[in-house]
């Protein structure tokens, strides 16, 4: 039954050849710039996440600003961090390790080349190793800090561009931090993130004898051990420092976020950016399907006589909207198959010219998914955009329309 | 003639209702999108230049390089402020020093830019004229003034930055230093700039006592002097006053119209994006008329027979169905601004609402009328393939087909 449906549809589709190719133009040219879109955001939205996701999703983070401030980490804080916070948090039930970082930005000068730039501290002893686990640094040339260093720094994957001080940086290069030697023992493996990439990192004491710095951190990175509840870390840390700190609740000046939380703010305003482009795009999908709407309904009005001939002889009625119904369906699946295939090439190719010219490592984020879902798409706006011409067709009294 | 021409279309027009409609609203659609967008990016742009173009044309910036601010990793000092000062070409000039510092009222927190500026009338004047604020509450700073701030829009509203507002003569703190609000500035139209405090330098300095470096300078230019060239040679001069090597300069000099051309610049590349994006619909919807329109050829075969065997020209045939599909643009076009109006004023207020004044939409005149002129040809050039197809019918054959 089904197959005469589809037969008898395919004949109605081929006899205005050239009209019912318009109207899946339409459709095709919507799905085909939504399928690009999709893949574009996604894949652009992945890269971004990825350059601040640098912790892995066991890690709190603790800030000694109320908010988030313009400028580096530091910038705005009244009351710093201090060392002796650490212990107190590593004694904590469900502490895995916790470390202290100082990050400053500093005068950097090499081939007399002078660039200001972020400068971080690597922890020293036993959690260097975790610490780099979870951060999942490795080295590209040389070799990574190791206590007791001095002097001597690593930077991060950009510094290999030979272009970027004019002339190559090596391993056992000198270059100048704040007018202070420092020898480079090692450059870090390319993150894809353009903090950790652009960083340069040192040991501890190195920075804070440099900055003339006592006990005061920047941030504390807390690690919890595997499958412990992340917020009742929080709010256990957060009790402590408020005591530490002597402020009542709600009125902290510090802030302790977990890399969850971190990346929520963030994702969600990709996410809002993202959404905007697909309603923009949507709207050519919609003027598609008001194609479909239109063409039906001619096509309705072109076959009033033998939708007549039909009910004459016995067709009901709802067998002569399941032909209308499937001839809408299928304009919008075809029309939507062919658009996806060609959003699926122009995501790809507008990817890999991105990464090029920009330097970026973004791979379209289409899935089986994405596609599965704008063949489905297209089919309901087939579907939803015929049900009135079919609901027409369907009612039309037979005498009449065989009159017509 | 023409008037029978369009009549004519007219009618078989409005013999078509719906599918008329159906077009109209295909292509309303993308037309209202192209409006709304194109509204709201003029009226950014207008906000800019008539912010700080007007004001700040003959203005240069010296920035510490890096841009950051903090760590003291550039010193701008108080000799090379009278550097700047002291250049032929400059006939005023200003520094300011800022930094993100925490504030709390009331017991609570924010982290605004806290702003130090001179306070003779003069460099008061230049701060404004460069944000382009006046004061709304209060006085400005003046000299003499220490522990006093002046604070922007958005302190003057409950539940904004603060639960309850703050009123003059009352107290911020600042690291635990007391400050008497004495003044409020008018809204600059964007909600960051419009939290800033601003203080004297005296009170700059003792709020922080490190942050000796100007974190800018301001200069204005002579009338008759461009300040991209002399932004370009005072680079030069000022890397030699401070013994620092090419490339090993610590700052940058700008002209003001110089980041305004880059900021218009980044904003037209977003408009075309955007705009790209949406006249995909009009292409879809151009497709829609010339499908209508093929159909309207089809069903009207017979008809073009008898308009032809009765001496109608091609010409003639197919400049009828052209206007026909040009007043399906047209109306879908007309239709489309409307909405698009309604949709960016709409949209307009609830930005206001949220404190960016400065994406509030403008309406110029040409932009109605390329938006009407641009979906009426939409229109005429869906009609062309169908009205060549008619204009092209042999009039036998039209009058035999069924």
């Amino acid at each position: 039954m089904l197959k005469d449906d589809i037969s008898f549809v395919w004949k109605n589709f081929k006899s205005r050849k050239l009209r019912s190719y318009l109207t899946m133009l339409g459709i095709v040219i919507g799905v085909a710039a939504i399928v690009a879109l999709i893949g574009l955001g996604d894949g652009l939205r992945a890269g971004i996440t990825a350059q601040f996701n640098l912790l892995g999703p066991n890690t709190i983070t603790i800030s000694g600003t109320s908010g988030q401030a313009n400028g580096p980490p530091g910038a705005g804080v009244v009351t710093p961090l201090r060392d002796k916070y650490i212990d107190r948090i590593s004694a904590m039930n469900g502490v895995e390790w916790v470390v202290g970082r100082n990050i400053k930005t500093a005068r950097i000068m090499y081939n007399d080349q002078l660039q200001i730039k972020y400068l971080g501290t690597y922890p020293d002893g036993e959690f260097r190793k975790d610490f780099y686990e979870a951060l999942n640094l490795d080295v590209e040339k040389g070799r990574m800090l190791q206590d007791g260093d001095v002097g001597k720094v690593v930077l991060g994957s950009n510094y290999l561009d030979k272009e970027k001080f004019g002339k190559e940086i090596r391993v056992g290069s000198n270059i100048l931090v704040n007018d202070k030697k420092f020898q480079v023992v090692g450059f870090l493996k390319k993150k894809g993130s353009f903090i950790t990439d652009d960083t340069i990192g040192m040991n501890p004491d190195d920075l804070r004898d440099m900055y003339d710095l006592d006990d005061e951190l920047e941030a504390i990175v807390v690690n919890a051990k595997e499958g412990y509840n992340l917020n009742t870390l929080e709010a256990a840390i957060e009790r402590y420092l408020r005591k530490e700190r002597d402020v009542k609740e709600g009125e902290e000046d510090f802030s302790v976020e977990t890399a969850a939380a971190r990346l929520e703010s963030m994702e969600s305003t990709l996410l809002a950016v993202q959404i905007f482009v697909y309603i923009v795009a949507g709207i050519s999908l919609l003027v598609g399907g008001i194609g479909i709407g239109n063409s039906m309904y001619t096509s309705v009005i072109e076959r009033t006589k033998q939708i007549g001939i039909m009910k004459a002889i016995g067709a009901r009625n709802s067998q002569i909207f399941k032909l209308f119904f499937i001839e809408s369906g299928m304009l919008g699946l075809i029309g939507g198959g062919i658009g996806a295939f060609i959003g699926f090439l122009m995501a790809l190719a507008a990817t890999s010219i991105m990464n090029n010219f920009l330097g970026l490592e973004v791979s379209s984020g289409l899935t089986i998914a994405h596609i599965l879902g704008a063949l489905l798409f297209s089919f309901s706006i087939g579907v939803i955009s015929g049900f009135a011409p079919a609901y027409l067709a369907a009612k039309l009294h037979p005498v009449e329309a065989m009159r017509d | 003639m023409i008037k029978d021409y369009l009549k004519y279309a007219w009618n078989n027009i409005m013999q078509r209702k719906v599918r008329t409609f159906l077009n109209i609203l295909s292509i309303l659609i993308g037309i209202a999108a192209v409006f709304a967008l194109v509204s709201f990016s003029e009226g950014l742009e207008w906000y800019v230049q008539d912010n700080f173009e007007k004001l700040g044309g003959d203005k240069v910036i010296v920035f510490q390089k890096g841009g950051i601010g903090e760590d003291n990793n550039v010193m701008i000092s108080d000799q090379d402020f009278n550097f700047l000062k002291k250049q032929n070409d400059i006939i005023e000039a200003t520094g300011f020093k800022f930094k993100s510092a925490e504030i709390t009222f009331k017991k609570e927190r924010e982290i605004p830019w806290i702003i130090g500026l001179e306070t003779a009338p003069e460099d008061v004047r230049m701060l404004e004229d460069m944000s382009g604020i006046e004061i709304m509450e209060g006085r400005a700073l003046k000299e003499g003034d220490k522990l006093n701030v002046v604070l922007g829009y958005r302190y003057t509203k409950s539940n904004d930055i603060f639960k309850k507002r703050i009123k003059l003569n009352d107290n911020i703190e600042i690291g635990n230093i007391s400050l008497d609000v004495i003044g409020f500035y008018d809204k600059v139209g964007n909600p960051d700039d419009d939290r800033n405090v601003y203080v004297s330098m005296d009170g700059y300095e003792s709020l922080f006592p490190d942050d000796e470096s100007y974190t800018q300078l301001i200069g204005q230019v002579a009338p008759r002097v461009d300040p991209g060239a002399f932004a370009e040679k005072f680079e030069e001069k000022f890397r030699k006053f401070r013994n620092q090597k090419e490339g090993q300069e610590d700052f940058t000099v700008d002209s003001v119209e110089d980041l305004m051309e880059t900021f218009n610049n980044i904003l037209g590349i977003l408009q075309g994006v955007l705009m790209g994006i949406v006249l995909i619909s009009v292409l879809v919807a151009t497709v829609n008329i010339m499908n209508t329109m093929f159909t309207a050829v089809l069903e009207r075969t017979q008809e073009i027979g008898v308009m032809k065997a009765i001496g109608a020209e091609n010409n003639t045939i197919m400049l009828v169905f052209l206007i026909e599909s040009s007043i399906i643009g047209f109306m879908g076009s007309a239709a489309g601004v409307l909405i698009g109006w309604m949709l960016a004023s709409m949209g307009g207020s609830v930005l206001v609402a949220l404190n960016y004044d400065m994406l509030k939409p403008i309406f110029p005149f040409w932009l109605i009328a390329s938006c009407l002129i641009a979906g009426t040809l939409v229109g005429t050039v869906a009609g062309l393939m169908p009205a060549r197809r008619a204009s092209l019918l042999k009039p036998v054959d039209s009058l035999r087909y069924e």
